[in-house]
Parts: C-alpha cells; sequence; structure tokens
C-alpha cells in the first residue's frame, strides 16, 4: 500500500493537508483532507458579552471577518430581543455586499484569472499575478482600483476592512454621511462597469477555450444538495438574510427553515484524524463520503446559491444568471461553475450597492433600536463568501455567553471537497501511476470551492507551492513531485 | 540585480487569515518594488515549510505571522530563528498570543472536549477526539497535537521587530513598509527589539472630546444606550483600552463610534496591562467623592465591570503576567 501526502492547502481554521492512500494494486482507496489546527472559539467565547461577540468572532477568519461579524450581528439582535431599524438593515446589507467583491475579487483575480488568462499549460512562472503585472500592468491595476473601492465601503461603515465593528444589538453603531453616501454611489457605478466587463471575458475568452475543464461529468462533478439562503417573497439571490432553503439533485426544495431552527436540519460528524467536522442534512443522515439523494452531504457557496434561487433581483445580474443555467443547466452541478458563479455576483453586488446608496432613507440617522428585552437566544445566518454561515449564542440573565456554535462554509464543503479530491485522483492515479497533472487537477478541486486561505497568503505567489510525497509500508519515501 | 534584492519570508503560525490579507495589500504596493525585493517563501504547511527553510542558505527578514498552537509552529520559529537576520513578529498575534490567548482560560483537554463532543450540533457517539492516535488502513493520519497552550512568538524564539495590529493597518503597515524599504535601499539593520507603532497611546492620537477631569460613576454596556460620537468614551461611563493601547490604527474603531478593546497590544513601556488598566480606572472612579467611598463601595462600582479579563486582555491575555488557567489559583 502507498501513501501520498500533499501538503500544503488552506487554513480557514489554520492549516490542511490532502493524505491519498492507495491499495496493492495502484487503486485509490482512501482520501484524506486534514484541517490540522483548533482556535476552540466555541470553549472561550463561553463567559463574554453577548454584545462584544460581533468583535470576537470576527477573528476566526481574516479573509471573511464581515460574514461572522454579520452572523454574530444577527445573533445578538435576537439575544437582546431587538429588531435592528430598517435603516442599520441597509447599511449592514451595503458593506456586507461589499465584502462579498472584497473576498471574491480577491479569490477570481488574484488567484484563478491568472490560471485561465495565462493558460494552465504555461511555464509555471507566468501563471501568477506578479507575471500578469508584468506583461499587463493596466489590469493589475484596474483590479487593484477597483479592489480599493470595496476596502473604501467596508472602512467607511465597519470602522476597518478587515475586523470591522459596527454590529451592534439593534443596529450599526454609526449612520452613513451624505458625502459618504456620493461616493459610494459613484464607486458602484465603476463596480458595476468593472463587474461586467470580467463577465463578458469569462463568457467570451474563458468558457469555450477550457470547455474541457469546466463542463467535466468525470472529475469536478457532484451530486449534491444545496443549502443556501433566499429571500421569503420571491425565493432570490440574498446574502445578508433570508429563508434557509435545500435543495436536491433534481433542484426541488426539500426544506425550507429559518435560522433559528437550524438545530432541526443539521448535524456534524466528528472524525479524528481531522479537527474539521462533517455537517450533513439531519434529516437525511449521514451515508459516508458518497453523493446522491440518500446522502446528507450537501454543499453550500455561490454554486449552491445560485442553485437553490430561482432568480436575481437586478436587472444586469439575472441577465447573467439567465445565460449561466442556460449552459450549466439547473441545478448545476458542475464545480467549476462557482468561478462563474462567483462574477455573477460580484455584479449582483455591485447593482445592490448601486440600489442601497441611492436609496432615501439609507443617510437617516435611526441606526439603532434600543428597544427589546433579553431572550438569552439567538441564531444569526449569513451567506459567507463561502457559503451559508451560522452563529448560535445562548446566555445567562446578565447577557453573558453561556453557549456558542458556530456551522461554517469550509467545513460544510468539506465532505464534498474531499469527494472532489477523490474522484480526481482516481482519474489521475492509475495502477499506481502518478502523472505530474495530479498537482494542478487536486489544486483546481479544493480552489473551486476557495477554501480560506487559498485566496489570502497566495495572493501574491498566485499559485500554491504542492508537493506530493509518494510512500510505500514502510514508510520510505519512493517518489516525490514538486511544484512551487 | 537580483542578488541585491532582499530575501523575505513569511511563516503563518496559528492565524486567522487576516495578517495575510494585510500582507497581500502590501504586496500590492510591493509589486512596484519587485526590484528591492524577494519574496522568497510564503506556503502553509509545516513539513514542507520546515525542509525548504532548512534548505535556504539565507533569509534577510523572517516574518511571523500567528501564535504557537501546535508544536509545528514552534519548530518553524526556531529554523526561521536560524535562518534569518531579522526575526519579525507580525500583528497582535505573534507578538502577545491575540486573542486565542483567551483559550488559555481553559485547559487543552477542555478545549477539545467542548467543541467535539459538547456542541448541539455534534453527532459523536464513539467519543473521536482530534489529536488522538488514529490508523486507517495501515497508516498513520493522525493529525499534530495541539500545545498545551497558545503562546506568543517570544515566548519560543528572540524577536528583533514587532509589528503590533490585528492586522496591522494604517501607521503600523506604513511605518513596517518604510522599514522594509529602507532595509531592502540601505541594507541599515533596524534597532533590535524595535516596535511598530512605537510609544504613543491611542488617547494621544483619539480625535474625541476628553474633559479635563473624568469621572465615572456608572459603567455601561456598548448596547445600553445612545453614545456621543465626540465624546471620550470613559467620560460616557464605557470602557476603552485607549489609555493602555498603542496608537498605530488610526483610530478606526473609535471613527466608527465604537470603543478600543485593545486589539494592537499595548505601548511598549507597559509591562502588566490589565494592572495599568485597572489602576487607570480606579483612579477615574469617582474621583471627587474617592475619599467618601468605603472600600466595598469602591469595589462594587469596578465590579460593574463585567468580563474584565476578556476585555482588558482580549488580545494579550497569553502574554500577560498570569497567563493561563491556574489550576489551584482558588486555593
Amino acid at each position: 500500500m502507498k501513501t501520498i501526502k500533499i501538503e500544503p492547502i488552506s487554513r480557514l481554521e489554520g492549516e490542511g493537508q490532502i493524505i491519498i492512500i492507495l491499495d496493492d494494486d495502484g487503486k485509490v482507496r482512501d482520501v484524506f483532507f486534514e484541517i490540522l489546527e483548533l482556535k476552540g472559539f466555541e470553549r472561550f467565547c463561553i463567559g463574554r458579552p453577548a454584545e462584544e461577540m460581533p468583535r470576537i468572532v470576527t477573528r476566526i477568519c481574516g479573509v471573511c471577518p464581515w460574514a461572522h461579524h454579520m452572523a454574530a450581528g444577527k445573533a445578538v439582535d435576537a439575544v437582546f430581543g431587538r429588531d435592528p431599524t430598517p435603516v442599520a438593515e441597509k447599511i449592514r446589507e451595503l458593506a456586507y455586499c461589499a465584502h462579498i467583491i472584497d473576498s471574491h475579487s480577491l479569490h477570481f483575480y488574484f488567484l484563478a484569472a491568472p490560471d485561465f488568462l495565462v493558460s494552465p499549460e504555461a511555464d509555471k512562472s507566468q501563471r501568477n499575478v506578479i507575471y500578469l503585472y508584468k506583461k499587463h500592468p493596466e489590469i493589475v491595476k484596474e483590479i487593484v482600483k477597483h479592489r480599493h473601492y470595496v476596502v473604501k465601503i467596508e472602512s467607511m461603515i465597519g470602522g476597518k476592512s478587515i475586523h470591522p465593528v459596527c454590529c451592534v444589538p439593534g443596529g450599526v453603531s454609526k449612520r452613513l454621511t451624505e458625502d459618504e453616501r456620493k461616493e459610494i454611489e459613484e464607486m458602484a457605478k465603476e463596480l458595476i462597469k468593472f463587474s461586467e466587463k470580467w463577465l463578458e471575458i469569462w463568457e467570451k475568452d474563458i468558457l469555450s477555450k477550457y470547455e474541457d475543464i469546466i463542463f467535466s461529468k468525470d472529475i469536478y462533478y457532484l451530486e449534491t444538495y444545496y443549502m443556501g439562503l433566499v429571500s421569503p417573497k420571491d425565493n432570490s439571490l440574498n446574502f445578508y438574510d433570508g429563508d434557509v432553503r435545500v435543495v436536491d439533485q433534481k433542484g426541488q426544495e426539500v426544506f425550507r427553515f429559518r435560522a433559528h431552527e437550524y438545530l432541526n436540519y443539521i448535524s456534524e460528524r466528528v472524525e479524528a484524524w481531522t479537527y474539521t467536522k462533517f455537517p450533513y442534512l439531519k434529516p437525511i443522515g449521514w451515508k459516508g463520503l458518497v453523493d446522491g439523494p440518500k446522502s446528507g452531504i450537501y454543499r453550500v457557496g455561490p454554486l449552491a446559491r445560485l442553485n437553490v434561487c430561482d432568480r436575481i433581483s437586478t436587472e444586469k445580474a439575472q441577465l447573467a444568471y439567465e445565460k449561466y443555467i442556460e449552459a450549466g443547466g439547473k441545478p448545476v452541478h458542475f464545480s467549476m461553475f462557482a468561478h462563474w458563479a462567483r462574477l455573477i455576483e460580484m455584479l449582483y453586488a455591485s447593482e445592490r450597492i448601486l440600489e442601497l446608496a441611492q436609496d432615501e432613507e439609507i443617510t437617516s440617522s435611526d441606526v439603532i433600536n434600543y428597544e427589546g428585552a433579553l431572550t438569552k437566544f439567538g441564531v444569526g445566518v449569513v451567506e459567507a463568501p463561502r457559503g451559508i454561515l451560522f452563529h448560535h449564542y445562548e446566555t445567562d440573565d446578565d447577557g453573558m455567553i453561556t453557549l456558542a456554535n458556530m456551522v461554517v462554509p469550509t467545513t460544510q464543503n468539506n465532505a464534498a471537497i474531499c469527494m472532489d479530491v477523490k474522484k480526481s485522483t482516481e482519474k489521475l492515479i492509475i495502477n499506481g501511476q502518478i502523472s505530474e497533472g495530479i498537482l494542478n487537477r487536486i489544486e483546481m478541486a479544493f480552489r473551486a470551492y476557495d477554501p480560506c486561505l487559498a485566496c489570502s497568503a497566495h495572493s501574491l505567489p498566485g499559485r500554491m507551492p504542492l508537493v506530493v510525497k509518494v510512500y510505500n509500508t514502510r514508510g520510505e519515501l519512493i517518489k516525490e513531485l514538486r511544484r512551487e | 540585480m537580483s542578488t541585491n534584492k532582499i530575501k523575505i519570508t513569511i511563516v503563518p503560525g496559528a492565524a486567522c487569515g487576516g495578517c495575510d490579507v494585510s500582507l497581500a495589500n502590501l504586496g500590492e504596493r510591493l509589486l512596484e518594488a519587485t526590484e528591492l525585493v524577494d519574496i522568497v517563501f510564503w506556503p502553509t504547511v509545516a513539513d514542507f515549510k520546515l525542509e525548504d527553510l532548512k534548505n535556504l542558505d539565507h533569509i534577510d527578514i523572517g516574518i511571523f505571522i500567528g501564535s504557537i498552537r501546535l508544536e509545528k509552529h514552534a519548530e518553524a520559529a526556531k529554523i526561521l530563528r536560524e535562518k534569518a537576520k531579522f526575526v519579525v513578529a507580525y500583528g497582535t498575534c505573534a507578538c502577545y498570543g491575540g486573542i486565542f490567548g483567551l483559550g488559555n482560560l481553559s485547559t487543552r483537554e477542555e478545549l477539545l472536549k467542548k467543541v467535539y463532543l459538547n456542541t448541539p450540533t455534534t453527532e459523536n457517539p464513539e467519543e473521536k477526539i482530534p489529536g488522538q492516535k488514529v490508523v486507517i488502513n495501515g497508516v498513520d493520519v493522525t493529525p499534530p497535537r495541539l500545545t498545551e497552550w497558545n503562546l506568543p512568538l517570544n515566548n519560543i524564539v528572540t524577536v528583533d521587530l514587532y509589528v503590533q495590529g490585528c492586522p496591522p493597518i494604517e501607521d503600523s503597515i506604513n511605518h513596517f513598509y518604510e522599514v522594509l524599504v529602507s532595509y531592502a535601499k540601505n541594507r541599515k539593520p533596524f534597532e533590535k527589539g524595535m516596535m511598530i507603532p512605537g510609544a504613543k497611546t491611542l488617547c494621544d492620537i483619539c480625535p474625541r472630546k476628553k474633559p479635563e477631569k473624568i469621572v465615572i460613576e456608572k459603567f455601561r454596556r456598548v448596547h445600553e444606550g445612545p453614545i456621543d460620537d465626540e465624546l471620550c468614551f470613559l467620560a460616557q461611563g464605557i470602557i476603552c483600552l485607549g489609555p493602555i493601547t498603542v496608537a498605530g490604527c488610526g483610530a478606526s474603531c473609535i471613527k466608527a463610534n465604537m470603543p478600543c478593546r485593545g486589539c494592537l497590544g499595548p505601548p511598549a513601556d507597559i509591562i502588566d496591562r490589565a494592572g495599568k488598566f485597572i489602576s487607570t480606572i480606579a483612579s477615574l472612579v469617582e474621583i471627587e467623592r474617592e475619599k467618601e467611598l468605603s472600600d466595598e463601595e469602591l469595589m462594587r462600582i469596578v465590579q460593574e465591570i463585567v468580563d474584565p479579563v476578556g476585555t482588558f486582555h482580549r488580545f494579550t491575555f497569553s502574554s500577560g503576567v498570569i497567563n493561563k488557567k491556574q489550576e489551584d489559583a482558588k486555593k
């Protein structure tokens, strides 16, 4: 038996590695996608004041701190029995849309785009943002400029873009001034143009060139359940609030619930070989790492969101969404469509920022509701850039935390990532022969899920360093493949 | 002239990724300085990292992000120290242990049990806990064990430069960028043990109105009523860590109408942060009536401060005078 270790990947909750075990006739027997770290927030949040939670849990993830900030903000609204004012909800959603663009753009432009624009076959030294900068400085400068717009919007509202502070029970800490509103409005117009341009690049230049990868049913394809938020009134895409909707492998709604009911629908399994749990649909049950209707495994994220929603409420993104469905069907099971979905979501987020910036009451000073009685229980839900996120808190009579539970996106995709990685290795490892291409293919499998640190730590080198080590049963290294 | 470039490596410990994003943002500026700086190394996993680190002949500046929470973090830190001319603790976790330091209020076993046995979504009848030895099909797939406690970098190796911030932004990162570029240009070594951003406190740069004499009659929590967005938080009875926090963030939270929670850590000259703050607070509490108040009454007012450890040491507990759960503290 052989063991293959791939040691470098995401670090949502720290570090990760992939271990692949081959049986004696060279077939893939097992794949372990391991997360190698634990911080223990569920323990050390106990005893903290509930109203401070939005400022504590941001540190779960510095790549999507806004998602944790918002989910916590909504959970503590409920803990203190306060409905945020309508203006506060709008300001939160506006900042949150900026964050979706921030996070998606970091991922797409700096990580995925160099692959597609320069070609996956090009020399390694050319497939990164530094090379892209040397070759096309104007493209990179434009990306940087538009990223600065969203960072600016985040900072205006949240104080800072990484680890924001604006959510307080019942609203936000600060109103938006007219000058800020105007500036946001102008930036939103630019962001819409920019998102449209990249969608055009995707549709015209990338899609046709990489059909074999994007439309591959062999490798990056899983028929799972999907979970995401939709607006209650029309099932449209919503990042900030709504009903949790689960659709099946055919796209039919199977469950629909509000955040506070999540315990009826989600359970998490523990394996001692990884610090990350395996969430699954409780009513369906855990059947191991398999897809199909009998397995409770579900996916979250851009792919899932566009599978659970029926429409997008803004004009331009709706048109883009129609093209997407036309190409991929519905639901879309191709994992690589997640890149396309991200571009559509950036367009929607840009249009939504403009709508909110033009809203008449957005600069009102009515940004906090202080009325309400302590309920001691709250569940907050939002769509994090990588998928749906739940924060559940309970408190004592003084509003001090007695229970904190978080179900995060990369955890929810954990099983699917393991399965996609397994599938790609099965295709590439035949009779124990390890193809060089395995490095790229495996990397692409988990990159489609954008596991957190992939999009931040690696944005400078642009490519992940990867090492595959093959061991024999005596633990001796027999082959090493390396790509830096 | 690649031989003249300075070689930089970035080694992660236990981190949230925020420091990486702030470095990536700095990287956008560094794109224009690629003739000065060569980032030879920004990997993510220990074995690979350790080997490659061992193979490098020299590093000019070794940047460590995050705290120490796995044995391999400590090992990576030691190799970094051997190879690098200068070791930088980048961000509050590396400098002080960061927010994960609050994990030291529990033992490692308590953390693991809570997360893997006792959360409402967990179904774990076999009571599997990561870190236990696991052998599947004859292959050992045991993940690395957590260290007993969460530690800052200088508990493991000597640190030459501290860059404070969670993550470093504004003055912190601008100053660090200047240090890097200036070193790349002149090779002028910087003062060892230097702290960026320096010694000023947040109060020194705070834009709010601060009355000459602050009198706190009652403490209140941030959600308990409207907050005047121009007046000093402490003057409103709201705990703000400005007096014991280094200035380097551009007062970003204050400007968003939220009090400081001390994420940059203290200025260079404050050693015991909680002690310093409690003495600051004690001098503010009803100072006029201080002589009339009995010790009990004074204590009652101070006790209105909820969660003092999680507030004063939210980001620095790992580096405090008392920095872990004391099993026999109650005795």
